[in-house]
C-alpha cells in the first residue's frame, strides 16, 4: 500500500470514528462500504487506463483532511456576493453547508432543497434508495472516497411537473488556509415532467494554500424531465479538484451539461450519462482553459443503453503556457440501442510551444442501426485568419486574442443569455487573454 | 435482404482450408532454453543470434500477456506449441525442382504457382511453409540489381553483418510479450535489402502458410531500404481448417534510411474459425517501421482472416520530412475479433502521417480500431490526418474506435474523424432498381467503402483483396 493511500484511509477511518452515535445505521454503512471500496481500488496511477494522462501525485502526496468545524465565515460574505447570481443560493464552505451565507428565497413551489446532513438524519427511508445509486463507489476510487467521507451536500427535489425558472445555485468555497478535503455530495431527483436549472460553482476563498475538493453529484431524471446543469470550476491556483457528475435519464428526458474548467492546479471533471428510457436527449458541453502549469482533465461517458436516444457532445480546450488538457470521451451504444444518434467533437487550441493536449474520443458500438460520429483535432490559430486580421491593421496580439475568444465563444453562447452567461463571461475574462485585455466582451 | 440469404452467404466455406500431406520434421511441444538452443543449432546460426534469442527468452519469462486489447480468447498454453516444424527436404536447395512437389501443389492450389511466377508475373515470391522458407523466385534478376531477397535463415548465413546491424533495431527483443516470444523462437521469414539509390525492379512477395497442427508460426521479416531506395513488398497468409487454435506471432521490422520508400502490403487470410468460433488462427503481430530523413513508409493491410487479429503496424517518423501512411481494411465475420490500428510517432520536423481505417463487422464479429498519434516536442509542424469509418452489417456485431492523440508541440495539426453506419436502405434500393442483385449491390457498396484502401494495393493484390472481401461477407446485411 502506498503512503498516500494509507494516509487517506487513516483520515477516513478517523472521520468515521467521530460520527455521532445517533446517526442512522445505513449512513454508517454507506461510509464503511465507501472506505472498503476505496481501499480495494486504491489511488489511481497512470498505469490505469482511465488515468493514463493524469498523474494524481499531488493528491496522493497532500495531507488533506475534512474540517471538523467551519468556524467563523462572516468574512466570506463579500466573496459570496461577488460570485453568486441573484436568486436562491446555497453556500458551502470547506464542504459544509453554511446557512448564514445562504438564501433560499424564491424557490418555486414543488422545488425543495435540503442540506444533505439534515436529509441523512430525517429523510432516511427515501434517501437511502437514492444515494449512491448513480455514482457507484465500486466503479470509481474517488466516488468511493467521497462516500467514505459522506457528511454534507444538498438534496434537490423537483416534484412532478415542477418548474423552476430561476436557477438553483450551489456555491462551494474552499479556504486555502488549511489543507482542506471537501467531499460534497449533491443528490438531484427530478420527477416526471419537471424542469430546472442547477448551477454548481466551485471557487477558493481566504488563503492560497492547497485544498482538495472531491465532489460527487447524482442526478435522476424522471420521464420527460429536463435539467440544465452548469458547473463552473474556478478554484485557485493551488487547488486540486475531482468532480463527478452522474446522470440517469428517463424516457423522453432532456439533460444538458455545461462544464467550464478554469481553475485549480489539477482538475478532473467527469460526466457520466446513462439513458434508461427511450427518446432521451443529452447535450454535453465543455470548455477547459489552462495556463501556467495547470492540468485539466475531462472525462465523459455516454451510455446509450436503450433505443432512440440522441447525444451531442462538444468539448473545447484552450491551452496556454505549460498547461495540459486531456479529453477522454466514451460513447457506448449497447446491443439493442437501435436508432441511436450520437455525435462527439473535441477540439484543442494550443497557444504556446509548451502546452500539451491529449484526446481520446472513443466509440463502442454494438447496434447496427445507428448514426455515430466523433472527431478530434489539435492545432494552433489559423495562420490565414491571423493574416487576414493583421492585413486590416489589427496588431498581432489583438488578433490572436480575438481568434482565441472566437474559438471559445461557441460554448459561452450555449449558455442562455442573462446573468448566468455574464457570470461565465466574467470568469472567462480572467482566463482568456482575448477577453481580459482586448475588451472584446460585448 | 432476407436473413436466409444473409446466412447462406456468410457461411461460405474457407477455400484455403485444406491440409497438405507433407512429411515434416517437428520438435516436440514445449519451450525452454534447450528448445531455443536446438532450434538455433538446427539452423546453424552464429552465436550472436543465439545469445539474442536467449536474452529475449529470459526477458519474455518476466513478462505477462497483455490484457488491454478488446478481444477474448482461450488462454494460450505456450508449452503445448511445437516451436519448429519444417517440411523434410534437402536442406539447401538450388532450384524449385528440389522442393517437395506436394508443397508446390499446395501453393498452386492457393493460386501462387511458384513455377509460373518465373515466366508470367513480375513478382518475386518467397514462400514460407510452416516455419521455414521453401522457395524464393527471381533471385538472379534481383541479384543483378543488387537487391537481396531471401529467407531470413539464408540472410543469417550469407549476410550476417546486415542482419546483426539491423535486427531488433526497430522492434527490440523486449518490446512486448509477443514480440519477445518471437525474438526467442522465430524460425524463418523474409529478408530484404535494397542498396543505395536502387529502385527494386519488381514487387517482392512472401506467402505464409501454416500447415502442421499444434505448431505456431513465428516468422520475422526485416526490410532495409538504403538511402534513396524503393521497394514494394507484399505478404499473404493462409492456414488449414482445424478445430484448435493456432498461434501466429510474427514480427516485421522496416528500416527506411534517408530518402528511401518502403511500401508494405498485407492480405491476411488466416483461417478464421468456423461459424461457431471453433478453431482459427490467433494472430498477434508486431509490425513497425522507422523512417529516417525524407523517408516514407506506407502500410496497407486487408485483414479478413484469423479468429483474433492483434496488430498495429506503426511508423516512427524519426527523420525530418519523413512520411508515414496506414491504410487498413479489417473485416470480422462470425465470431472473429479484430483489434487493430496503428501508431504514428512524430519525432522529426515536418513529419506527416495519414491514417485511413475501414472496419467492417458482420455476424457476431467485433472490430476495434486502436490507434495512437503522438507528436513529440521536437516535431515542429507535424501533420496528421486520421479517418476511421466503421460499417456494421447486422445487429449482433460491434464496432469500436479507440484513438489516442497526444500532442506536445503547438505547431502540430492533428485531425481525427470517425463515423459508424450501416448500408443505407436507399443505397440498396438504388442498386436493386437498376437490376443489380442484392448480393452484388452489397458487395459493390462494401467495395466502395474500402476503395480508398484498395487503391493503395498493388494491382494483383487489389483484385485478390476484393474477391476475398466478397467471399468473406457477401450479403451480410440484415
Amino acid at each position: 500500500m502506498t503512503a498516500g493511500l494509507a494516509r487517506y484511509l487513516d483520515v477516513a477511518s478517523r472521520f468515521q470514528a467521530r460520527g455521532a452515535a445517533s446517526e442512522p445505521a445505513w449512513v454508517k454503512r454507506v461510509r464503511q462500504q465507501g472506505l472498503a471500496q476505496f481501499e480495494r481500488q486504491g489511488l489511481p496511477t497512470t498505469r490505469d487506463e482511465a488515468w493514463k494522462y493524469t498523474p494524481v501525485s499531488p493528491i496522493a502526496e497532500g495531507h488533506f483532511a475534512p474540517v471538523e468545524d467551519v468556524g467563523d465565515t462572516a468574512a466570506l460574505a463579500a466573496r459570496v456576493e461577488a460570485l453568486a447570481l441573484p436568486g436562491p443560493r446555497w453556500v458551502f464552505v470547506d464542504g459544509r453547508f453554511v446557512p448564514a451565507l445562504s438564501s433560499v428565497e424564491g424557490l418555486p413551489r414543488g422545488v425543495t432543497l435540503q442540506p444533505l446532513a439534515d436529509a441523512l438524519r430525517d429523510d432516511g427511508a427515501r434517501l437511502e434508495s437514492e444515494l449512491g445509486q448513480r455514482a457507484l463507489a465500486e466503479a470509481h476510487p474517488f466516488t468511493a472516497l467521497n462516500a467514505a467521507l459522506l457528511e454534507d451536500g444538498a438534496v434537490l427535489r423537483l416534484a412532478r411537473g415542477a418548474l423552476s425558472e430561476v436557477p438553483v445555485q450551489l456555491l462551494f468555497l474552499t479556504r486555502g488556509d488549511a489543507p482542506v478535503l471537501a467531499s460534497p455530495r449533491v443528490v438531484v431527483v427530478a420527477e416526471e415532467g419537471s424542469e430546472a436549472t442547477l448551477v454548481e460553482t466551485y471557487a477558493s476563498a481566504g488563503g492560497a494554500g492547497p485544498t482538495f475538493t472531491n465532489a460527487v453529484t447524482e442526478v435522476t431524471l424522471g420521464d420527460n424531465a429536463s435539467l440544465h446543469h452548469f458547473r463552473l470550476q474556478a478554484e485557485g491556483d493551488a487547488a486540486l479538484h475531482v468532480g463527478g457528475l452522474h446522470v440517469r435519464q428517463g424516457r423522453d428526458s432532456r439533460f444538458a451539461s455545461h462544464a467550464f474548467a478554469l481553475g485549480a492546479a489539477l482538475a478532473r471533471n467527469e460526466v457520466h450519462v446513462a439513458f434508461a428510457g427511450e427518446g432521451g436527449d443529452a447535450t454535453l458541453n465543455g470548455l477547459y482553459v489552462g495556463r501556467d502549469a495547470q492540468h485539466l482533465d475531462q472525462r465523459t461517458a455516454l451510455d446509450h443503453a436503450v433505443p432512440r436516444c440522441s447525444s451531442r457532445e462538444l468539448y473545447k480546450g484552450v491551452l496556454d503556457d505549460q498547461s495540459r488538457g486531456t479529453f477522454h470521451g466514451l460513447v457506448r451504444v449497447r446491443k439493442d440501442a437501435q436508432r441511436t444518434d450520437a455525435r462527439q467533437q473535441n477540439r484543442n487550441l494550443l497557444l504556446s510551444e509548451k502546452a500539451q493536449a491529449d484526446a481520446r474520443p472513443q466509440l463502442e458500438i454494438l447496434a447496427d442501426d445507428v448514426k455515430c460520429a466523433h472527431g478530434a483535432a489539435v492545432g494552433r490559430l489559423d495562420a490565414q485568419a491571423l493574416f487576414y486580421l493583421r492585413s486590416r491593421g489589427i496588431p498581432r496580439d489583438e488578433a490572436e486574442r480575438l481568434l482565441t475568444y472566437a474559438f471559445a465563444r461557441e460554448l459561452v453562447e450555449a449558455v442562455p443569455a442573462g446573468a448566468l452567461r455574464q457570470r461565465v463571461e466574467g470568469l472567462l475574462a480572467r482566463k482568456l487573454p482575448g477577453a481580459a485585455r482586448g475588451g472584446v466582451t460585448p | 435482404m432476407t436473413t436466409d440469404t444473409l446466412q447462406e452467404l456468410t457461411r461460405r466455406p474457407y477455400a484455403a482450408g485444406f491440409v497438405s500431406q507433407v512429411e515434416a520434421e517437428t520438435f516436440p511441444p514445449g519451450l525452454d532454453e534447450d528448445v531455443i538452443r536446438a532450434l538455433s543449432a538446427k539452423k546453424e546460426e552464429p552465436s550472436f543470434l543465439l545469445d539474442w534469442r536467449l536474452k529475449a527468452f529470459r526477458h519474455w519469462q518476466t513478462m505477462r500477456e497483455p490484457t488491454w486489447q478488446a478481444v477474448t480468447y482461450h488462454p494460450i498454453d505456450y508449452q503445448a506449441i511445437r516451436y519448429y516444424s519444417a517440411p523434410r527436404f534437402k536442406p539447401k536447395k538450388d532450384s524449385l525442382d528440389e522442393v517437395d512437389p506436394e508443397i508446390l501443389r499446395t501453393y498452386e492450389k492457393l493460386g501462387i504457382p511458384l513455377e509460373e511466377q518465373k515466366r508470367l508475373q513480375n513478382v518475386a515470391v518467397d514462400a514460407v511453409f510452416d516455419s521455414v522458407s521453401v522457395a524464393t523466385t527471381f533471385k538472379d534478376k534481383l541479384a543483378k540489381a543488387g537487391v537481396i531477397f531471401c529467407s531470413f535463415s539464408e540472410a543469417v548465413r550469407e549476410h550476417p553483418e546486415l542482419v546483426r546491424k539491423y535486427l531488433g533495431t526497430v522492434v527490440p527483443h523486449s518490446d512486448n510479450f509477443f514480440a519477445a516470444l518471437n525474438s526467442a523462437v522465430f524460425s524463418d521469414g523474409s529478408f530484404v535489402y535494397v542498396p543505395k539509390g536502387v529502385r527494386c525492379p519488381m514487387e517482392l512477395s512472401t506467402y505464409f502458410r501454416i500447415n502442421a497442427a499444434e505448431t505456431g508460426q513465428f516468422e520475422r521479416t526485416l526490410i532495409v531500404a538504403d538511402e534513396g531506395a524503393y521497394v514494394s513488398y507484399l505478404e499473404g497468409c493462409t492456414a488449414p481448417q482445424r478445430d484448435t487454435n493456432q498461434l501466429h506471432a510474427a514480427v516485421v521490422e522496416l528500416v527506411a534510411l534517408p530518402g528511401a520508400t518502403i511500401k508494405y502490403s498485407t492480405v491476411q487470410n488466416w483461417y478464421p474459425g468456423d461459424a461457431e468460433g471453433k478453431g482459427g488462427i490467433y494472430n498477434f503481430v508486431t509490425k513497425r517501421g522507422i523512417a529516417h530523413e525524407k523517408a516514407k513508409i506506407s502500410w496497407t493491410q486487408v485483414e479478413t482472416g484469423s479468429a483474433i487479429t492483434w496488430k498495429y503496424p506503426s511508423v516512427i517518423l524519426k527523420g525530418d520530412d519523413s512520411v508515414g501512411e496506414f491504410y487498413s481494411v479489417a473485416l470480422t465475420n462470425n465470431l472473429q475479433q479484430a483489434d487493430t490500428g496503428t501508431k504514428m510517432v512524430h519525432i522529426g520536423k515536418n513529419t506527416r502521417s495519414t491514417i485511413v481505417s475501414k472496419g467492417i463487422s458482420a455476424g457476431r464479429g467485433q472490430n476495434t480500431y486502436r490507434g495512437l498519434v503522438k507528436v513529440l516536442k521536437s516535431a515542429q509542424d507535424a501533420r496528421n490526418y486520421t479517418q476511421c469509418d466503421s460499417l456494421l452489417l447486422g445487429d449482433k456485431c460491434g464496432a469500436h474506435t479507440v484513438p489516442y492523440i497526444e500532442v506536445k508541440n503547438a505547431t502540430a495539426q492533428v485531425e481525427h474523424e470517425a463515423s459508424t453506419s450501416k448500408i443505407g436502405e436507399d443505397q440498396l434500393f438504388y442498386c436493386r432498381q437498376r437490376g443489380i442483385s442484392q448480393e452484388d449491390a452489397v458487395s459493390m457498396i462494401v467495395n466502395g467503402f474500402c476503395r480508398q484502401v484498395f487503391k493503395e494495393l498493388p494491382m494483383e493484390f487489389a483484385v485478390e483483396a476484393q474477391k476475398l472481401l466478397g467471399v468473406s461477407l457477401e450479403g451480410s446485411v440484415g
